[in-house]
């Protein structure tokens, strides 16, 4: 590694240095410096016996201070008391009041004088009781009742609360009776569990005969998701035109298990099959060229690899 | 728990009996093979075929369940099975094309058993150099 220039040009030598026993009195030239500064923090005498009345009689002035700057009335009034009432105000009052009333009466009071305007009609208050008793009495209560509810109107005034006699008399003691009655003791033993599992099983069954029968009736209803993707892929290939090809791609295999999928006799098939084109069957003369053309034949039927 | 144990055999036990339908691919491909010459031959219409094909399941189901080795029991079957379709088929395709159903779809399998045979003749022919193949078109009298 090389040095800087600047680093190279300073000899090898420590360029940083104490006076003499600088560490030695180092905390007592701090304690010196730091005394003074205690005694200018000493409190006047006498501070904290006068402070909340200084703190207090600050606050006052303050106040008076802010509150006159607010506003220029509160200045004006200063500690004036400025509400008043007439001398003598609230003992008049009353009687002030009462004169206006009486001095000046409406109109339709002036008109009437001094007569008694109310009228009842003569021995209206001797006859009332009965009038209201008559009143009543006139509406068809019985009608009305019916109105409301055609099972009160039948009872009419019967009472129809009624208790067996003697019933309260022995009522402690028949309820006393039944509450001392043991209670039934029910065994939990194999045959519980196995309604149980019978029971949780007529459930399963019923929901899975349900499921079936919705399963059933979507079948014939709309077209089962196999089905439309069978249509799909039937509609692919006549678009293509490509049943011949498809047809040729399928193996051996697939086609039995089709077939035999279906009921059908494979091997009864396809010598029906073989039969069915008429080329394939010797002619009569065939027999006599060639003496092996029945062997031929049969070999070519028999088609069961 | 022993309850939901009981509840998922069950349930279990239920789906495997009715998701016995054709997954192979293959036997798909066969199916859309059938579905389209149907379609085709018959010339359904889009809205003719999604009231068909659903009766067709359910019809082709039937046709499958059919198990003997009785030729002639089956073919009893198969024909007590075309008979109670044939009126829900005439519904949707009218007398004529549900005759032509039945037809075609003979004819299908025709195809395949035609495709299977052809398939095992050429087989044999590369598999056994002894045999003589007949060509009877080359063949002079």
């Amino acid at each position: 590694m090389k040095l800087s220039p600047t680093l190279a040009a300073i000899p090898k030598r420590n360029v940083f240095s104490v006076p003499n026993g600088y560490f030695d009195q180092l905390p007592t030239l701090l304690l010196l410096q730091t005394k003074p500064i205690n005694e200018k923090a000493a409190v006047p005498e006498g501070y904290f016996e006068n402070l909340a009345d200084n703190i207090m009689a600050r606050i006052k002035q303050e106040d008076l201070v802010s509150d006159n700057e607010h506003s220029d009335i509160l200045k004006r009034i200063g500690n004036r008391n400025i509400y008043t009432v007439p001398v003598g105000y609230f003992d008049q009052l009353a009687n002030n009041i009462l004169g206006k009333l009486f001095n000046e009466p409406s109109e339709v009071l002036a008109k009437i004088g001094n007569k008694n305007v109310f009228t009842v009609p003569t021995g209206y208050f001797e006859n009332i009781s009965s009038s209201i008793i008559s009143a009543i009495k006139n509406e068809n209560a019985q009608e009305e009742t019916f109105a409301i509810s055609q099972l009160v109107a039948g009872i009419g005034n019967k009472n129809v609360f009624s208790v067996p006699t003697g019933y309260f008399e022995t009522l402690a003691t028949n309820t006393q009776n039944k509450i001392n009655q043991p209670g039934k003791i029910v065994k939990l033993g194999v045959r519980k569990t196995i309604i149980k599992y019978a029971a949780a099983a007529v459930v399963t069954g019923l929901i899975a005969t349900g499921g079936l029968f919705i399963y059933k009736n979507n079948k014939t209803g709309k077209p089962s998701a196999e089905t439309i993707q069978l249509m799909a892929a039937a509609k692919e290939i006549n678009k293509t035109n490509s049943f011949d090809k498809e047809l040729n791609t399928i193996s051996d295999a697939d086609i039995v298990h089709y077939l035999e999928d279906k009921g059908q006799d494979v091997n009864a098939a396809l010598v029906a099959s073989l039969t069915d084109d008429d080329k394939k069957l010797p002619d009569a003369a065939d027999y006599i060229i060639d003496e092996s053309t029945l062997d031929d034949m049969l070999k070519e039927l028999d088609l069961n690899n | 728990m022993k309850y939901i144990f009981t509840f998922l055999m069950f349930s279990f036990s239920y789906a495997s009996l009715y998701a016995q339908n054709d997954d192979n691919p293959k036997a798909q491909k066969i199916e859309a093979l059938y579905v389209a010459y149907i379609t085709k031959e018959l010339k359904l219409t889009e809205a003719e075929a999604q009231k068909f094909w659903p009766v067709h399941t359910q019809y082709d189901n039937e046709i499958r369940a059919v198990n003997t080795n009785d030729e002639l029991a089956r073919q009893e079957a198969q024909l007590k099975i075309k008979k109670k379709y044939q009126d829900r088929f005439t519904k949707i395709l009218g007398t004529e094309r549900t005759n032509s159903f039945f037809v075609k779809d003979g004819e299908f399998r025709k195809k395949l058993v035609d495709r299977l045979r052809k398939m095992r003749q050429q087989n044999q022919g590369v598999n056994r150099p002894g045999f003589k193949q007949r060509q009877l078109n080359q063949q002079p009298f």
